[in-house]
């Protein structure tokens, strides 16, 4: 094969050619040194940036919860030390990989096959899949002994939190639960992490920021295969949480929580002066471990706090303020009303019922507050219409929240109609009609009118890190602008309910030493049943206490049902049974140690 | 112009020489720029390697490796370069047919690395045989071209060379390697424009190859589809397709003006960066040496460019200026590929880029390339045949 030279004319094509292609080449290498160009120099700081991310990973600490303990030092909630197995198949083979998982022991529940095919199918470079939390130490032991021969296997520690009295406290304390998707901006990064458990409700949640603390940060230098290679580096130490100390004391609480078993209501003990409380129990109740539970005790929304977030009719309990309403109206307490057991309002059909059909005959006023005679409320409030019972009721702190510190309080209002008719006021006289009130707005009231200042309720005495770092919780006060001469009008009437032969809450025979003064209630509730009441303060001379005991749908009257649970309420505090026969909780509680 | 081509061909017309005196000229006429070039680019490429793969234990064999194959590679130039080119366009047809074999099957039962099925397995050494195909087809085309100067002007000269060079491109688009087969029409294209085919003409078949692409996009596999997805939006797959161009740009722009020295760069050392010694090599070089050293590289690649342009001009016949107009296409085709690429110009397309990428066949292969590029440009003078 023999070529020929190259003709002439080839040259000159080429010469044209050259250019062409050499235009190509330029064109694409400028277009390359451009680019390059923009990434090395004025794109240089971005991707340095970019790099170091790259490189670094900061990592939150894990630390606990703050505890939780009641007023004598016993830990009601606290955290307990669990672990978290997680997995990354990154750079591995699928057989490798479903080797490496098969090894670790998991049953089908755990891991299902499924699970393990999605674990396969998203291989994450960075982020680990969690495959079984909150196991205890012996479940991971292996794979912290032998790291070695758990390939991509690592094992995480974290917290879950433990409850002494669960179901006793579920109402105060709430429960915690883990960061839902759609909360991420209410729980946001870096202090909160997705799969981090937050306060739901009660104090786990009033105080949520106080207990989760703040979380310190650490850098970790590594490579893309996730491999750590120096030391962490400590960005911020941890905050740990702060401990709440109660008010509340877990006898207490567990006795109230005992007299309320099969019942739907309330009891709230309280400290008449400085609103601390005692005892806040409610019933129905649930598991805060396991809070999907919630029908504990078989009866609905045993989610709901009922002595913050009940509203009730307050019944006769309302007679304090009617009372103090027409005291200040100028109206003379010894002045007698016969009662014939009806009433009879101008212009309107039907009868209204005294509570003891026979009347109560010729009351005055502590009389018609000792025996509940609802005739002589009946007639003082024809006289004297809605208007000055409700700024009366606001004067006692109804219809405003009690600013107790716990979440989702109600303050419902004292009547659901504008401008009352003469039949509803009637009615909104003896805390009926559609006169709505809370039992811890109740109990501030008596408090009120036991020592003429309004206290805010409270549940929290103090915050601190440890017992030496307590910092008490100061809760504001407002007086009571009720004259002190109409308050012993009332707290007579009130003493006289308990001690006197004939009293509504006679017949629960409260020792009189115990010097209790108190006012029953009999409220009807929309259900067509009864709601028993029974609030009031001990001892009348000096009151220290406060006490408010609301069940709901009972066929008896509120000093039948209410009152014998006031007297073992009120006999628990008097009488402190010791430890050694008090069986169960102290022991429950001493076996839950606190955090260090 | 002409007076500079005038004289080249009255030298051509003078020389005589004798037998003896022949391997003497030839050697007297080595382009040593070019072998200079090709030396230090390969000996630039290894450090560049090492550099890229200190502190990975993983990796560091492959310097060993990448320097034995740089000696195989030196010697197989010599060889290429010693044979007269005009015998290897003889041993071309038959070196296509074998290539052509080999392509189909290795789609049939080739070994698959990163989805393309595109290695022959010979137990330690493994072949591509869409890289030699590259310098075949290259042969075979310029050889017909040569043959047929009278062709360029009609249809022949766009079927036959189109056949030539549409043959191993579809073969190689069938393990799927669109990158590959893209090169073969820049191959096509450089031997039509120097064969002298109507720019015209030439202009039309990129027009109606752009437009037969576009028409095409449906027929993708969707690993290329999503390729070209990710090329226009790498953020739309931060963690899978598009991470190799992310981790990549991040690489390069972390280089900075001057880099951060050699074996320098976390993109590199701590493995963010994929393929970091092989197809991004270039981004792991300008984190190692900045935007001077990337300019730098790029110089020298536009040089070697500058030498394989004077061999076409001052090349003895058509044979070897359209057989190194060939090979410069591909070259070029994969510098621009590759360097674009690895700073997101180009879609991903797992071309490696000349002397700096790690692996054996390649290094050999380009050495081959310039062999040949240097058996033309030797033998610009008119010889008494071997």
């Amino acid at each position: 094969m023999q070529y020929r030279s190259r003709p002439l004319r080839d040259f000159e094509h080429f010469s044209r050619a050259k250019l062409l292609a050499w235009a190509v080449v330029v064109v694409c290498f400028s277009l390359l040194v451009a680019q390059l160009l923009r990434l090395t120099v004025f794109q240089h700081e971005k991707y340095l940036s970019q790099a170091r991310e790259n490189l670094y990973i900061t990592k939150r600490l894990s630390y606990p919860r703050g505890n939780i303990l009641d007023r004598d030092g016993v830990v009601l909630a606290t955290n307990q030390k669990t672990y978290a197995l997680t997995f990354n198949p990154y750079g591995m083979k699928d057989a490798a990989a479903r080797e490496a998982l098969g090894k670790l022991g998991l049953d089908e529940t755990e891991l299902p096959e499924s699970r393990v095919d999605e674990i396969l199918a998203t291989r994450p470079r960075w982020t680990r899949h969690t495959l079984v939390s909150g196991v205890a130490l012996e479940r991971v032991l292996p794979m912290l002994e032998r790291p070695n021969d758990f390939p991509g296997v690592r094992v995480e520690t974290g917290f879950t939190r433990e409850y002494a009295m669960p179901e006793e406290f579920a109402h105060v304390i709430g429960y915690t639960s883990a960061i839902q998707p759609n909360e991420t901006k209410a729980y946001p990064r870096p202090r909160y992490l997705p799969d981090d458990r937050v306060g739901r409700t009660g104090l786990e949640q009033r105080y949520q920021d106080e207990l989760a603390g703040n979380p310190g940060r650490e850098r970790l230098k590594r490579d893309a295969r996730g491999a750590r290679l120096d030391d962490p580096e400590l960005l911020a130490s941890s905050e740990p949480g702060k401990n709440l100390y109660l008010t509340l004391d877990s006898r207490l609480q567990k006795k109230a929580m005992e007299l309320l078993r099969g019942e739907k209501g309330t009891i709230i003990l309280m400290e008449a002066q400085s609103g601390a409380v005692l005892a806040m129990a409610s019933s129905p109740t649930y598991d805060p471990r396991n809070p999907a539970g919630e029908q504990t005790l078989g009866m609905p929304s045993g989610y709901m706090n009922l002595a913050t977030r009940g509203g009730y009719a307050p019944g006769s309990t309302m007679k304090i303020v009617g009372a103090a309403t027409m005291l200040r109206a100028g109206a003379d307490p010894l002045r007698k009303i016969i009662c014939d057991g009806d009433f009879h309002l101008p212009g309107w059909g039907r009868a209204f019922h005294c509570a003891v059909r026979s009347g109560h005959g010729s009351v005055t006023l502590a009389d018609a507050i000792k025996e509940s005679c609802n005739v002589y409320f009946y007639e003082a409030g024809s006289e004297l219409g809605a208007e000055p019972l409700f700024a009366m009721a606001r004067e006692f702190g109804f219809e405003e929240k009690t600013g107790i510190d716990l979440p989702g309080e109600r303050a419902p209002k004292l009547c659901a109609v504008e401008n009352p008719g003469p039949g509803e006021t009637t009615n909104l006289w003896i805390g009926q009609g559609s006169m709505l009130a809370t039992p811890i707005q109740v109990a501030r009231a008596y408090a009120g009118i036991a020592t003429g200042s309004l206290p805010t309720p409270h549940v929290v005495a103090a915050i601190g890190l440890s017992d030496d770092d307590r910092k008490e919780i100061v809760t504001p006060h407002r007086a009571l602008n009720v004259s002190a001469v109409d308050r012993a009008v009332i707290v007579d009437g009130l003493w006289r309910v308990v001690n006197e032969r004939g009293g509504t809450a006679f017949k629960a025979e409260i020792p009189r030493a115990w010097d209790v003064a108190g006012k029953t209630g009999t409220a009807e509730n929309p259900q067509g049943s009864n709601d028993a009441w029974f609030a009031g303060f001990f001892p009348r001379a000096n009151p220290t206490h406060v006490f408010v005991v609301h069940i709901e749908s009972t066929d008896k009257h509120g000093g039948e049902v209410a009152g014998p649970i006031a007297k073992q309420m009120i006999d628990a505090f008097l009488h402190p049974v010791s430890d050694a026969q008090v069986a169960g909780a102290p022991m429950a509680v001493a076996a839950l140690p606190a955090n260090p | 112009m002409s007076g500079a081509f005038s004289s080249v061909v009255r030298e051509r017309e003078d020389i005589r020489v004798n037998a003896s005196a022949r391997y003497f000229t030839l050697f007297r006429h080595i382009d040593f720029t070019l072998l200079f070039l090709v030396i230090t680019l390969a000996l630039a490429g290894i450090a560049t390697l090492k550099g890229a793969v200190l502190g990975i234990a993983a990796l560091e064999p492959v310097v060993t490796k990448q320097i034995a194959f740089f000696w195989i590679a030196l010697a197989v130039l010599a060889f290429t370069f010693l044979l007269d080119y005009r015998w290897l366009n003889r041993a071309a047809i038959l070196v296509y047919t074998l290539n052509i074999c080999a392509l189909i099957f290795v789609i049939v039962k080739g070994s698959s690395v990163n989805g393309a099925r595109s290695w022959i397995d010979f137990g330690p050494v493994n072949w591509q045989p869409s890289e030699t195909m590259k310098i075949a087809t290259a042969l075979v085309g310029a050889q017909w071209m040569a043959l047929h100067p009278e062709g360029a002007r009609d249809w022949r000269g766009i079927i036959i060379p189109g056949i030539i060079c549409g043959v191993p491109a579809l073969l190689v688009l069938m393990q799927p390697d669109l990158g590959t087969a893209s090169l073969f029409f820049v191959l096509c294209l450089a031997m039509m424009l120097i064969g002298g085919v109507p720019r015209r003409r030439i202009a039309i078949i990129v027009l109606a190859a752009i437009m037969g692409l576009a028409s095409a996009y449906p027929f993708l596999k969707p690993y290329q589809k999503n390729r070209l997805i990710v090329f226009v939006n790498p953020e739309a797959d931060p963690a899978g397709a598009g991470y190799n161009v992310i981790q990549s740009k991040i690489a390069v722009g972390s280089g900075g003006l001057f880099g951060q020295g050699w074996g320098g760069g976390t993109q590199s050392t701590h493995r963010f960066l994929p393929e970091h010694h092989t197809d991004f090599i270039f981004a792991s070089f300008i984190e190692q040496f900045g935007f001077v050293g990337g300019v730098a590289i790029l110089a020298a690649y536009l040089l070697l460019v500058w030498r394989m342009m004077r061999a076409i001009e001052t090349a003895r016949d058509r044979f070897g200026a359209i057989v190194v107009a060939g090979l410069a296409a591909v070259f070029v085709g994969h510098v621009v590929e590759n360097v674009g690429m690895t700073m997101g110009v180009f879609p991903v397309t797992g071309i490696p880029l000349p002397f700096l990428s790690y692996g054996g066949s390649f290094l050999i292969t380009t050495f081959v390339l310039f062999g040949i590029v240097m058996n033309v440009a030797s033998r610009r003078y008119t010889l008494a045949g071997p």
